[in-house]
């Protein structure tokens, strides 16, 4: 928590100090998306076709954030920071640190964390969320280094470092059911990772699916869920899919806060991981 | 506390099959408060974002007066209410104009603003930004034409 607590501190700051260079906002309020655990534009768990930040043709955006997710038996924290230009294309990067009290108390291990670092780049392929009836898709990948070697070997994993690629759909109605907006991202990802990376990679891949959906009870305020499908692949240490439902706060174009209960089934072969997550994230 | 997400999936599956489930519909046209209610939010809106520092130039040349009884007759008509719109195509009222996403989009946020100001229900504002989304495409600026109005100039280093 420390380090990353640090880190966010830092990026925060960055993107204060630096934002006179970014102009934007030309996006509509809450089409930025939220700042997932792994640094793309997305919800919590899920990651969305649409780009990080409110700037649309000609604009560009910033911003950093972080998440704190806690179960009974972990805590996870994720520091974030994104760029992202016309509208088309995001870089971003995380830092995630898992405390692995269960495990300690186990006496599984002598570590009380691991780390594992993010870096995504997306890029939008065409549409929009809200005009384009077919909405908006982008592709997607993730440079992912566990920084934890040892970890990753006692696991049994192949690797220590891994690559995501996704392709993204979001789409956004307005005037649906209830007279409300409402908010689909489904996304199909290919993985060598273990829970994330956080312990470890596999050399060859699998698919993965993840949905989201939300409604907007005003402008303002969106409350969803959503499902990450997982492949599971440590004969000793079982992974479920993961699931939440958040509620999301979009006071303005610069902040956002959310809210959200998890569902993380078994993690390190601890079962029945659920608890509490929060993140607030800032950007121009 | 202990509580299962595993439902999630039907959930999200249940939310997409509710999107063929819509309630019956007081007219639009009436949720705005007639003519008054729609004169008096498009008057809210067009001094708005007439007055918006980041774009309101692009009305300078406009008749504002014209501008306002356009717009009430098309969200008027829009809405179910008496009325025909008789004036010009979205594409021909904007022809020329090179209106960005940004720009649009800070237009269809003061109207948003303006009918929280004037008191609309979250429901009544989303059923008007629904009908004017589609219009989106035929206001935009298309892109190519700013390579027809900007003529390479014949010689630009002025060597001659």
């Amino acid at each position: 928590m420390p380090v990353s607590s640090r880190t966010t501190a830092v990026c925060v700051l960055a993107a204060a100090a630096i934002n006179p260079a970014f102009a934007g906002g030309g996006g509509l309020l809450a089409t930025s998306g939220l700042q997932s655990i792994e640094g793309s534009a997305g919800g919590g768990l899920t990651t969305w076709a649409m780009i990080a930040g409110h700037g649309e043709e000609g604009e560009r955006a910033m911003g950093a954030g972080v998440a704190r997710a806690i179960t009974d038996g972990f805590a996870l924290t994720s520091a974030s920071a994104y760029a992202s230009w016309n509208n088309r294309f995001e870089v971003s990067l995380a830092r995630q640190t898992l405390e692995l009290d269960a495990l300690v108390e186990m006496g599984a291990t002598d570590r009380t964390d691991v780390s594992l670092d993010l870096i995504g780049f997306k890029y939008r392929l065409g549409g929009d969320p809200v005009y384009a009836d077919y909405g908006q898709f982008a592709v997607g990948a993730l440079y992912k280094h566990n920084r934890d070697a040892d970890l990753v070997r006692l696991a049994g994993a192949e690797r220590s470092s891994g690559v995501d690629a996704y392709l993204a759909w979001s789409k956004l109605w307005l005037d649906g059911p209830w007279h409300r907006n409402w908010l689909l991202n489904v996304t199909l990802r290919a993985t060598q990772a273990h829970q994330l990376g956080l312990i470890g990679f596999e050399d060859d891949y699998r698919l993965s699916a993840e949905a989201a959906v939300g409604v907007f009870l005003n402008p303002h305020w969106v409350v969803g869920a959503e499902y990450r499908n997982k492949p599971d692949r440590l004969s000793n240490a079982a992974e479920q899919d993961w699931a939440d439902v958040y509620l999301a706060f979009f006071p303005n174009k610069r902040w956002a806060l959310t809210l959200g209960y998890l569902d993380l089934g078994s993690i390190g072969g601890v079962d029945d991981q659920h608890g509490w997550y929060a993140a607030v994230q800032y950007g121009r | 506390m202990v509580v299962s997400l595993r439902f999630v999936p039907a959930l999200i599956g249940l939310c997409l099959l509710t999107g063929c489930a819509l309630t019956p519909k007081q007219s639009l046209f009436e949720a705005l408060g007639g003519h008054d209610g729609i004169a008096a939010l498009v008057d809210t809106a067009v001094e708005h974002s007439v007055t918006d520092p980041r774009f309101g130039e692009l009305f300078a040349n406009t008749d504002q007066d014209r501008l306002r009884t356009q717009l009430a007759d098309q969200i008027c008509e829009l809405s179910g209410g008496p009325c025909v719109y008789q004036g010009l195509s979205m594409a021909e009222a904007h022809s020329g104009m090179q209106i960005t996403p940004a720009e649009f989009n800070w237009f269809v946020e003061h109207t948003r603003l303006a009918m929280t100001e004037r008191g609309y229900p979250v429901g009544t504002q989303n059923r008007l930004l629904a009908l004017l989304a589609p219009m989106r495409s035929e206001v935009l600026g298309d892109p190519d034409q700013v390579f027809e109005a900007e003529p390479e100039p014949e010689d630009p280093l002025g060597m001659e």
